[in-house]
């Protein structure tokens, strides 16, 4: 823009703020502090903050201001240069628990143990696709607002290695590295992601779909779910406290983002890449992200009084977002395609849509929307836009259109049991592409 | 004496030897491993813009980035302005979109219309 600008954010974002603008080409952006928070704050305290002090320096925010915009600038200022970032290959030579411990104290793991990504287990990893070790498989960034970094095939291979894959399972890891979409958005809502694999991969390297297919009991679900997490934290820089992960809490589905196999076998529906458009016979892995909030419902459908009203609570109860994610047990899903007459996918989201909603006015509460959607709304974008202008009593639907609301079938027919995830749809890709 | 000297010689030698050994084995003990980490990007430094010489005469615009509560927040800095500092002109505006959104519109206007920048990125 070429105007000088003085840009000011709350005090709990410094390590934020300084690691983007000097990876942006400003390290030395002249930012102005305020004590955090702002947002639900009394209007009386919001005043003494304008005319109090800046506590990472001591001065008065408003003379920061002032200074930020008419102090020459020095030569460093007017000249910030150019750095080549290189990232040697090697690390070491060191002994093993040496490495052990820098990795940890870099960050570069999860805290947990990892198999060392010696040159024999690396290669061993490539072994497992026909793809070439310096070909560049794609890009991932924190979020929107943080620059991309890219990473090669042998990258993947590297952070497989750690996360304790065997070489049969590099394809899908490859795949869910080639959606460049990362593990823990850097959202202060604390996000994570969901891996959900389809095709004929799953039983070729022994994926479970069945009893705990989403909890720790499975070798092929835990690591591949891990390895995304680690490549997520190493090849796009992601999942660094203040820098490039702000979730407030933190999310414990981030170990492994919740990676499992759809039952498809004990579905009544087509499987969910199929769904996608994708043929039943490829192998495909989709991701879904969020917050990944979730409310369950035991044994519904086998109770025949209010069912339905029921599932509507539970839809409803379920925090805003565009989609939600229902996972099912094949119980469930039996259920409703034979005996209550949803014999289609269509026919159980197009009901869940017409049946489930919220008033408008409850719906321009809540914070997420007013910050991510009313933007969109104003410059015309539906169905936001409708949304924002019927009255507050109005009821609009709970998601954005039958589509969104996505169903899988998984787990053992121990109880028919099933959930309602807040996790977005990001992106589906072809596994088979990576073999 | 002749017996001693030999002995202390055998002596010397084993020690040595076993610390050559010992230090052989650690040295191959000792291994590379690959780095984990990804390519990012050269950094391409971006100079900050000229600054002003003074505020007074000046228009600054005030953008709100769209944060909930940041709405408060610039309207107290618009009264301070005004209170203190009445040559200068303030113009709250809020940025369309959401807050990843780019706005070049705005900024287009700022550059035609004003002198400088005050933009809230919090919350």
């Amino acid at each position: 823009m070429g105007v000088p600008t003085a840009p000011i954010i709350t005090d709990r974002f410094v390590g934020l703020v300084k690691y983007k603008a000097e990876t942006m080409g400003m390290p030395l952006l002249r930012f102005i502090f305020i004590p955090h928070p702002i947002s639900g704050q009394p209007h009386s305290l919001i005043r003494e903050r304008v005319a109090g002090k800046d506590l990472t320096t001591g001065k008065p925010v408003m003379q920061e201001i002032i200074e930020a915009l008419t102090k020459p600038l020095s030569a460093d200022e007017k000249n910030p240069g150019y750095i080549q970032r290189q990232v040697p290959r090697l690390v070491g030579p060191d002994a093993p628990e040496n490495l052990e411990r820098l990795f940890l104290k870099n960050g570069w793991t999860d805290g947990l143990p990892i198999v060392l990504p010696t040159e024999e287990r690396v290669a061993a990893m490539l072994q497992g696709t026909s793809h070439k070790p310096d070909e560049v498989v794609g890009k991932m960034a924190p979020s929107g607002a943080h620059e991309a970094w890219s990473y090669t095939v042998e990258k993947v291979a590297v952070n497989a290695v750690m996360a304790g894959c065997k070489p049969e399972y590099f394809p899908v890891v490859l795949a869910i590295a080639s959606t460049g979409v990362i593990s823990s958005w850097s959202s202060t809502s604390s996000q994570a992601s969901m891996v959900l694999v389809n095709g004929r991969i799953r039983k070729e390297i022994g994926m479970n779909w069945g009893i705990g297919a989403m909890g720790p009991h499975n070798h092929a679900n835990a690591t591949i779910g891990r390895a995304y997490q680690l490549l997520s934290r190493n090849l796009a820089g992601g999942l660094d406290p203040e820098k490039t992960y702000l979730g407030t809490y933190g999310n414990n589905l981030a170990y492994n983002n919740v990676c499992f196999a759809e039952n498809e076998a004990d579905s009544p529906w087509e499987p969910f890449h199929v769904t996608r458009g994708f043929k039943p016979e490829e192998s495909v892995v989709s991701i879904f992200g969020g917050y990944g909030g979730h409310l369950q419902i035991l044994g519904i459908f086998n109770v025949e009084a209010d069912w339905q009203k029921q599932l509507i609570r539970v839809f409803e109860g379920t925090a805003t977002s565009d989609s939600i994610l229902w996972t099912m047990d094949p119980l469930v899903a039996k259920t409703l395609s034979k005996v209550k007459g949803f014999e289609t996918k269509k026919k159980i989201t197009q009901w869940v849509y017409d049946h489930t909603g919220w008033p408008a006015g409850e719906y321009w509460s809540y914070s997420t929307n007013l910050l991510f959607k009313k933007g969109p709304a104003e410059k015309g974008v539906e169905p936001y836009a409708t949304w924002l202008k019927v009255p507050k009593d109005t009821r609009i639907p709970r998601v954005v259109s039958p589509d969104s609301i996505h169903l899988i079938v998984v787990g053992g027919e121990t109880n028919s049991f099933s959930s309602m995830w807040n996790w977005d749809y990001k992106k589906s890709a072809s596994i088979d592409k990576w073999r | 004496v002749k017996k001693q000297i030999s002995w202390s010689f055998i002596g010397a030698f084993l020690v040595s030897s076993l610390f050559v050994a010992f230090t052989s084995q650690a040295e191959e003990a000792k291994i590379a491993v690959l780095n984990p980490r990804g390519q990012p990007p050269p950094i391409k430094g971006i100079p900050l813009a000229p600054r002003l010489d003074t505020l007074a005469g000046k228009t600054v615009y005030i953008i709100d980035v769209r944060f909930p509560g940041t709405e408060i927040l610039f309207d107290e800095m618009q009264k301070w302005f005004a209170a203190n500092m009445p040559e200068l002109k303030t113009v709250i505006r809020q940025k369309k979109g959401d807050y990843f959104e780019n706005d070049p519109e705005l900024w287009a206007e700022i550059k035609e219309k004003g002198h400088a920048v005050i933009m809230g990125v919090g919350h």
